[in-house]
């Protein structure tokens, strides 16, 4: 699985050894149909796929090896020593031996896996006397100069070495010399480094060739005192730089951003996805548990890739864990404001509903939604709900983050498109997934006399075009729905508190039609709501004004959401095409009823609310891209949009 | 590995039992002693209880106390901030917030910005003082540990380094 991704070396060196593995008539198949080579591991048969080298194949069969230096995503270079097996040769079946040559004695010969070219009718031996002693040799010799100071250094907890000293390691030391030392560097804007905890694996020296392109770091000097280094007045600084610091094996080079931050065991993982730009990298956010999170302090330490082979491979970019940092700093918004004033949230929400569709009743068609490319699909899909049906007015667009130029590396490409639901919005949205821009929104509010807007932002750091802002700041009612202050928020009549990608559940579809889901990893912060817990009371407060003109025409699937509990069954009488959405908001509601005050008298108050998970379903039944899919079958690596109609991208 | 290399000696346990099964006698005299004891208490005068308040009480050898943090030789905190307490504490009492240290401490890297222990959850098992890899941390014979407030009882990190400094090296800590 892993070898799919290295494009490199496909074939080079393999087809010339492939035949001597005695019987070979026909090619060998996989189960999965795809050619494979026989190897025999410890005495059992398999049948791998046609791997780069040996260490891959055994991955696959699950019998792993210890290594320091392999990573799947780079090219091997076997000089760690670690991932020694013995082979035999295929014709006699004996083990290929070596003269020793402390004791002049013939001993099975260690080979790396790594470098191993994977041939047919291989005999691998991987947990043999000889290997087991290699390898202790090998710990013993990268600890002779390591400091052992686990205690201080950021990567205990997940340091290989650390694991494969307790593995395979002696007990203790026999060395009593005096270790080398040398001094730590500051290698760039985003690593340090602490020379004498490495074990010269050169990984990092690969990936800046190899993925980033810029080969900024080598290793100098030699033997004892071989170091990693920068070249003088050249510090790393490319945009994957941190990348380094995950597939270190030790803690020699680190994030400055999470030294001593928390202990790796501290963190909790949720796997989500980067809302950085349209390719979605598979990210892992590790913050800090409940119980031990702290006011003032953010509770994400850090973001790192998960490895997914269709979008991101093993990397993401240094912009992509930096993505919470907007919303940990000061200026979130924590409050609902209305007219200037703080508010809760149910009453601004309250205020909001009926303010707008007070409004589009006064005035047809004044009303209009900006949406962002950075709400879920979910939010998109109540918002356009919200606005085209229970408040009755228009959804004239999109904010998105400005383009910048692709970013292209030889190993990895960061999306220009700094959004992360372009895609997402051209689906659920349609005709209104285009960026506004002043002239949209002067342009309906000339044929609609615009006066009231609903806009939702969420875009870290984005500040909105001045004649944009302009004509939304003239508006008689513009209603923000946003996670920190901004231009807009400040403009706004009503503001909306809403949450972060790391507080919130959803769906993102990146620039390659593939489905993702982001998770909450932690709640949002008091006063903050998840966006579609906001949007749906809106929803609510508008369909409760019974003067609004939309709220007789109400579509089945938004009475059944805002409506449904508080009116009660009468509400869906009437459904147009979604009865089976309708109903099941019905259901819901009903459901919440016959509890009422014992059991769900959580968080969500009134019970009328449904999740994000309960959205997309409502949403997946309706749309054939997103046919047959749920949150867990989206599962964690995701899934590609149905291509029924347009591919998109 | 596995080559028995951490085998733990043996003795405690294993050894007792195995006096017991040689000679069952001895139940018979240790059951003997128990009683005479009984009835020397039994007929000797006086009270055993203590008038505490007024009249103080120390503590046995191995009584574990409120923590103290130690200093190291060039007088700062000892502690490294490795979190190995806040790890291995069952109550999970420690609060540790680490920071960088600062320039001038040339031969440290790491320290602790914030250390808090809440005695109001601790259970002393002494796990803290276990764990510890530099020896910063450990239990006084302190005895009473009272408080007149919960917050009170929030031991940080200054306190600790002061209750250190009062009696850190006289105490006898756990054996």
């Amino acid at each position: 699985m892993s070898g799919q991704a290295a494009e490199s070396k496909g074939s080079d060196g393999q087809e010339g050894s492939a035949r001597h593995g005695g019987a070979g008539q026909g090619p060998v198949l996989c189960a999965d149909g795809r050619p494979g080579v026989r190897i025999r591991v410890n005495g059992k048969d398999y049948v791998v796929h046609k791997h780069r080298n040996l260490l891959d194949a055994l991955d696959e069969i699950g019998v792993t090896i210890p290594r320091f230096c392999y990573h799947p995503g780079l090219s091997p270079a076997g000089n760690c020593r670690m991932c020694y097996v013995t082979l035999a040769d295929p014709k006699t079946g004996r083990p290929i031996m070596a003269q020793n040559l402390a004791t002049m004695r013939e001993e099975p010969k260690l080979f790396t896996a790594c470098t191993t070219p994977l041939s047919d009718g291989l005999i691998v031996e991987t947990d043999n006397e000889a290997v087991r002693r290699g390898r202790e040799l090998v710990m013993e010799f990268l600890l002779i100069n390591h400091p052992l100071d686990c205690p201080v250094c950021d990567k205990a907890g997940e340091c290989v070495l650390q694991n494969y000293a307790f593995q395979h390691g002696r007990d203790r030391s026999r060395f009593v010399e005096k270790k080398v030392e040398k001094p730590s560097k500051v290698l760039g804007p985003n690593l340090l480094l602490w020379t004498d905890r490495c074990i010269k694996c050169t990984r990092c020296i690969r990936f800046l060739e190899e993925i980033a392109g810029t080969p900024e770091l080598a290793m100098i000097n030699r033997g004892d005192h071989s170091e990693i280094d920068a070249a003088p007045g050249h510090p790393v600084s490319g945009p994957m730089t941190c990348n380094v610091v995950d597939i270190c094996p030790v803690g020699a080079l680190l994030d400055p951003d999470f030294l001593y931050a928390a202990r790796v065991w501290m963190l909790q993982r949720t796997s989500s996805v980067c809302p950085g730009c349209s390719k979605g990298c598979n990210i892992g956010i590790h913050h800090l548990p409940q119980q031990f999170l702290d006011s003032g302090k953010g509770a994400i330490k850090r973001i790192v890739p998960r490895t997914n082979q269709r979008v991101n491979g093993y990397w993401m970019c240094d912009i992509g864990r930096r993505v919470h940092k907007h919303v940990s700093d000061e200026g979130r918004l924590k409050g609902a404001i209305v007219d200037g004033k703080p508010a809760s949230v149910e009453e601004a929400c309250e205020a909001a509903g009926r303010r707008l569709a007070e409004a589009a009743r006064d005035r047809p068609g004044s009303v209009v939604g900006i949406a962002s490319a950075w709400m879920t699909v979910e939010e998109m899909w109540l918002f356009e709900r919200l606005i085209c049906e229970a408040i009755g007015g228009k959804a004239i667009g999109i904010l998105a983050a400005p383009k910048v130029p692709d970013i292209d590396m030889p190993g990895f490409r960061i999306s220009g498109d700094r959004n992360p639901n372009r895609a997402g919005a051209r689906l659920v949205l349609g005709d209104a997934a285009a960026e506004v821009d002043s002239d949209v929104v002067i342009a309906a509010a000339r044929d609609g006399a615009a006066v009231s807007a609903f806009v939702s932002c969420g875009i870290p750091g984005f500040a909105p075009p001045a004649d944009l802002a302009k004509t939304l700041s003239n508006m008689g009612l513009l209603v923000v729905l946003d996670t920190v202050e901004s231009e807009l928020s400040r403009r706004a009549h009503i503001v909306l508190p809403g949450s972060a990608f790391f507080e919130k559940d959803g769906v993102y579809i990146n620039e390659r039609g593939i489905v993702q889901r982001i998770a909450r990893a932690v709640p949002p912060p008091a006063g903050a709501r998840e966006d579609v817990e906001i949007l749906q009371l809106i929803m609510k407060a508008a369909v409760g004004a019974e003067s609004s003109a939309a709220a007789g025409d109400l579509g089945a699937s938004g009475a059944g959401i805002a409506g449904g509990g508080r009116r009660g069954v009468g509400c869906h009488e009437g459904d147009k095409q979604g009865g089976a959405v309708g109903g099941g908001g019905g259901a819901e509601g009903g459901d919440a009823n016959a509890h009422g005050a014992e059991a769900q008298k959580d968080s969500r108050g009134e019970k009328m609310i449904l999740s994000a998970r309960e959205i997309f379903a409502r949403l997946a039944a309706e749309r054939a891209e997103l046919a047959g899919m749920t949150y867990d079958s989206i599962g964690e690596s995701g899934s590609p949009i149905v291509q029924s109609s347009k591919g998109g991208a | 590995m596995g080559s028995g290399k951490y085998s733990m000696p043996s003795d405690g346990e294993t050894r007792d039992s195995r006096w017991i099964a040689v000679s069952p006698v001895a139940l018979l005299v240790e059951s003997a002693k128990a009683l005479a004891h009984t009835f020397r208490r039994l007929v000797r005068r006086g009270s055993f209880t203590v008038q505490y308040p007024e009249e103080s009480l120390s503590p046995k050898k191995g009584y574990r106390g409120e923590h103290f943090l130690k200093r190291d030789s060039k007088g700062r905190v000892k502690c490294v901030a490795c979190f190995m307490c806040a790890a291995a504490c069952p109550a999970k009492c420690i609060t540790i917030e680490a920071g960088k240290a600062p320039p001038e401490w040339t031969d440290r890297e790491k320290y602790p910005v914030r250390f808090e222990i809440d005695l109001l959850r601790c259970i002393y098992c002494g796990m803290c003082e276990e764990a510890c890899p530099v020896d910063a941390i450990a239990l006084s014979g302190t005895f009473p540990i009272v408080a007149e407030s919960r917050k009170e009882k929030v031991y940080d990190r200054d306190k600790l380094l002061v209750l250190g400094d009062n009696f850190g090296d006289k105490i006898s800590v756990v054996p």
